[in-house]
């Protein structure tokens, strides 16, 4: 039941966040999940089902998001994600150490 | 939080798992195709592995993948399971049989609130703690006891009941004092319980407190059983509650069935007991106050024993004019003894503590022996399993899982032995308790805490056998294991571990033997020791004519016809009546007798054993009369008051000189010596010949009445000939026999108890052992086939073949016995401490134990033996 390291590609932590972020603003599918982020990230970020579904499944195991079955935008059957009031909190953390890390990293190369 | 939260999930949404995963990718990869999305597809059975592994229970499901496995492998080899499977049960089954009496005598509390605050208030007059106490001293200790809350009196009594309408029952009952269900906690079901308002001197409330069983099965268990009257001892009594179903009282094997208000004692009996200091008829219990430790009680009562028990005493011999120096010292030389009573009174526990602490011990040995046996099949299995374990080891299994697996299997062994074991436990519980009934009530059902208790066995006995096997096979150096050809040169890897295993095994079937040898010849011993009577075919017919209508003086009339009347029954040889059986058991008196011996000063002799019997009573025992004579028909109505003696009386205090004719007095009253009769056994078999004076029945008469019978037939078929005679003769009266014998039986159920079952234990480990030893020698002569074949080739003769495999089992049980011996001999002189007249070192008991297992080693050498001399050397050496 522990936790286990996140993806390659992205650094460690930070798909979790981005999936956090981007269904705080409603309830999304697994494909729209993977959409939004790559659309927000202007396709820079392409996340692979591969990483996509286990990392889902760990946040639904967490706690930070729930799952139900509802219709798609086509009228096909789909698994919605949402984030939970546990989501909302590990969002709140992650993104702070995020910007925090982030603006160290920046900080450094600034010189 | 999260965790169990996902404990849940999993729990609730796994079945659906798959599917839901197979169809979220599908729906996934239909919008990407639809959309012609540049987002790449991933391995789809990897995403599925990855997301399922993070939904299984890992450790648990592994385990029970295990635990399958090992129960399918086991249902592929069903002889060896069965053979562990019935070997762990009946060392589990005797572990918890013994375990659940034990429980119920001396470990489970009380069903009363904080059992742990009582404490019995005891004495140790230099035999160990034990006694009553008077009711002076039970009201000394509730006035002046500071550390308690209060104190508690209690006096067992068996109640002549009757229930409107049904002829005269025993029931156990007790005197209790006021406070004694408020001080328990103990609440009644139904009506209220006794309160001190009903325990008043003087004026004590006629009311009863029944049990729940009594309700139930002779009450009709209605309601109305509220102010209902019951007669105990003629005296009616109101119904006013019952209690709950678990409680029965404070003492273990006891089941009460009525309890009253001890001031009620005064109305029944004359003389009461409360009259006087000197009658000591009372429990004291008292209920330490909350925060008071036992060492602070324990101080104060210690403080408060002399005032309360021997001054008080004195001071009623003082009244009563009995001073006596000698009872004085005895008095002073009393210690006093506190006990915690949170598991009840401590009688029986006193009495059957050391008995269950051997058996105890002994299962646990068996248990032991059979965990070994269980461990040497292992071993064998996975010798036979040699070539699997290497080849997986080999193919990069890991030795941790296989370890576990192979453990597993123990656990399902260990498991089924337990469930089977439960069953085996409650018919040897029940046995037991047909053992015992004649003194003990016992419930063994098994509960909560002995379920418990065997499942906690089962774990243990499944690491202790199982643990090794693993280890050890699966730390083959595989490579060899894979080369190693069966009926080769090479020991395998288990087989000096399974020797060592028989050496202990042996070696623990030692200390059992010599224990039950020794248990066994004591208890020999016991029924030759010469009791100076002839117990066969003899009955003891007690008559309690309470409720017949009859007065003692009528019956004193009636009984010379009616001893006629039994003695003229078809074959009865003679009948007598007497105060107390030979070998009593415990219950006597003692007298102090004064008498003129010709010197300045009169003679005193103290605590002479007295027994009041009829004529014809050594007759009846086939004891002789060795000077003077028997009592007579006109000694009975005489003022002139005549005794017999016994041989170690007249010896003792008149040496040579015969003293037909001689004055004794006890208090006063003159009795002359007519006769000296042979010395007979008292109380018990293992106590000396101790002097005594007979007085003649009809000159001190009483009830109820016990008459002695000697039959020429089986005395069971005479006594139905013996109730119908004296019911014709007077009515219907209450009539309960038994034989000497098992009178004489119930006095050493102790070492009868522990020598049975040590025997029969013993019996079961020696067969265990033997089945060891033949699966350790067996192996080995199967494993040196070739060798052995060559041997004969090369002109070792068969009888020769035979020798060296018995020597082999021989060497190992002779490995055992060295083991052993030192180890058997300390335990069992620590064992016999615990018991009267068990003497440990018997030179010829230890000779036998040995010799039965050299017996046992040659046993289960044979077969072996056989075989390896019966090899054909061609085919031996043909074996690949």
């Amino acid at each position: 039941m522990g936790k286990k390291p996140v993806e390659p590609g992205l650094l460690q932590g930070t798909l979790d966040l981005l999936i956090l972020h981007a269904v705080q603003r409603g309830p999304l599918h697994g494909y729209a999940v993977a959409q939004t982020i790559h659309m927000l990230s202007n396709e820079v970020l392409k996340v692979e089902e591969g990483s996509l579904y286990p990392a889902l499944y760990r946040l639904e195991l967490d706690g930070a998001i729930t799952s139900s079955w509802g219709a798609s935008e086509n009228n096909r059957r789909a698994k919605y994600y949402r984030i939970t009031r546990r989501g909302r909190k590990v969002l709140a953390q992650q993104q702070e150490t995020w910007d925090r890390l982030a603006g160290a990293v920046s900080r450094v190369l600034a010189r | 939080m999260a965790t169990l939260r996902g404990f849940w999930l999993k729990l609730w949404r796994r079945r659906g798992l798959q599917r839901d995963l197979q169809e979220e990718l599908l729906f996934h990869r239909d919008m990407a195709r639809d959309q012609s999305n540049p987002i790449g597809l991933g391995n789809v059975s990897s995403i599925e592995e990855s997301a399922r592994d993070l939904w299984r229970f890992n450790l648990l499901e592994d385990l029970w993948r295990d635990l399958v496995y090992a129960f399918r492998s086991l249902r592929r080899a069903p002889g060896f399971g069965a053979a562990a499977i019935v070997t762990l049960a009946l060392g589990i089954g005797a572990n918890t049989a013994i375990f659940s009496l034990m429980y119920r005598v001396m470990i489970r509390p009380l069903p009363v609130q904080e059992p742990e605050r009582l404490v019995e208030v005891l004495r140790d007059a230099g035999n160990g703690p034990g006694g009553a106490q008077s009711y002076q001293a039970l009201q000394y200790y509730r006035r002046n006891c500071q550390s308690c809350s209060t104190v508690l009196g209690i006096s067992n009594v068996s109640f002549h009941a009757v229930i409107k309408g049904e002829p005269v029952q025993r029931m156990d009952g007790q005197f209790v004092t006021g406070d004694f269900f408020s001080a328990l906690g103990v609440r009644t079901v139904l009506g209220r319980p006794i309160t001190p308002a009903d325990d008043q001197a003087g004026k004590a409330n006629t009311v009863a407190v029944i049990s729940y069983a009594l309700w139930q099965e002779r009450l009709g268990g209605r309601s109305d059983v509220l102010g209902q009257s019951l007669t105990f001892e003629n005296v009616p009594f109101t119904v006013i509650g019952v209690t709950p179903r678990e409680f029965h009282g404070l003492e273990v094997g006891l089941d009460v069935d009525v309890w009253v208000p001890l001031e009620v004692e005064r109305e029944i009996r004359r003389p009461s007991n409360t009259a006087t200091a000197a009658s000591k008829w009372l429990q004291v219990i008292a209920v330490m106050k909350p925060g008071v430790t036992f060492k602070e009680a324990n101080a104060e009562l210690t403080l408060l024993f002399r005032p309360a028990v021997i001054e008080t005493e004195i001071a009623a011999r003082n009244a009563a004019n009995q001073q006596d120096p000698e009872v004085i010292k005895r008095l002073e030389s009393w210690r006093p003894v506190a006990q915690s009573a949170a598991s009840g009174i401590s009688a029986p526990r006193r009495r059957f503590g050391a008995p269950l602490s051997v058996l105890m011990a002994i299962v646990v040995v068996l248990l032991l022996i059979a965990c070994a046996n269980v461990a040497s099949l292992l071993f064998a299995r996975a010798l036979a399993r040699e070539k699997e374990i290497a080849l997986r080891l080999s193919l990069g299994s890991g030795r941790g899982r296989l370890i576990r697996q192979l453990i597993a299997e123990s656990v399902v062994l260990s498991a089924a032995g337990a469930v089977l074991g439960l069953g085996v436990a409650y018919a040897l519980s029940n046995y037991f308790v047909s053992f015992l009934s004649t003194t003990f009530d016992l419930d063994v059902k098994p509960n909560l805490t002995i379920v418990a208790f065997t499942a906690l066995v089962g774990v243990g006995t499944a690491l202790v056998s199982g643990l090794l096997p693993a280890f050890r096979s699966t730390r083959m150096d595989f490579a060899s294991g894979l080369k190693s050809v069966s009926g080769g040169w090479e020991k395998s890897p288990g087989q000096p571990w399974r020797s060592g295993l028989v050496v202990v095994q042996v070696g623990l079937l030692m200390v059992l033997v010599l224990g039950a040898g020794m248990f066994l010849r004591t208890l020999h011993s016991f029924y030759s020791i010469d009791l100076g009577f002839d117990p066969t075919n003899v009955l003891i017919v007690n008559v309690d004519p309470f409720g017949s209508g009859h007065t003692p003086e009528e019956l004193r009339a009636l009984a010379p016809q009616l001893i006629a009347r039994l003695e003229a029954l078809p074959g009865v040889k003679a009948a007598s009546l007497h105060r107390f059986p030979p070998i009593s058991g415990g219950s006597g008196t003692n007298l102090d007798f004064v008498f003129d011996s010709g010197a300045a000063r009169d003679v005193i002799a103290r605590g002479v054993y007295v027994n009041r019997i009829s004529e014809n009573h050594f007759a009846t025992l086939k004891t002789p009369i060795l000077a003077g004579r028997d009592f007579n028909a006109a000694d009975s109505d005489s003022q002139h008051r005549v005794v017999l003696v016994n041989q170690t009386f007249a010896q003792r205090y008149f040496g040579q000189t015969p003293p037909l004719g001689r004055v004794i007095q006890q208090r006063n009253t003159p009795m002359e010596i007519v006769g000296v009769v042979a010395d007979t056994k008292y109380e018990d078999v293992r106590q000396a010949m101790q002097p005594t004076v007979y007085y003649n029945i009809f000159q001190q008469w009483g009830v109820p009445m016990e008459f002695l019978v000697r039959a020429e037939i089986d005395p069971e078929v005479a006594a139905s000939s013996i109730r119908s005679t004296l019911r014709s003769q007077i009515g219907s009266v209450s009539i309960r026999e038994r034989t000497l014998s098992e009178q004489i039986d119930s006095t050493l159920i102790d070492v009868r108890l522990v020598s049975t079952l040590a025997a029969s234990f013993g019996a079961l480990a020696l067969l265990l052992a033997v089945v060891g030893l033949y699966g350790v020698v067996s192996n080995s002569v199967a494993r040196r086939t070739k060798e052995i074949g060559i041997r004969i080739a090369l002109g070792m003769g068969r009888s020769e073949a035979v020798a060296m495999v018995l020597m082999e089992a021989l060497v190992l049980a002779g490995g055992g016995i060295v083991v052993g011996l030192p180890l058997a001999i300390v335990t069992t002189r620590y064992a016999a401490t615990e018991f009267e007249g068990v003497i440990p070192d018997d030179p010829l008991t230890m000779i036998i134990a040995v010799g039965a297992l050299l017996l046992a080693a040659l046993v289960a050498g044979f077969l072996p033996a056989r075989r390896a001399s019966r090899l054909d050397p061609m085919a031996a050496l043909r074996t690949e």
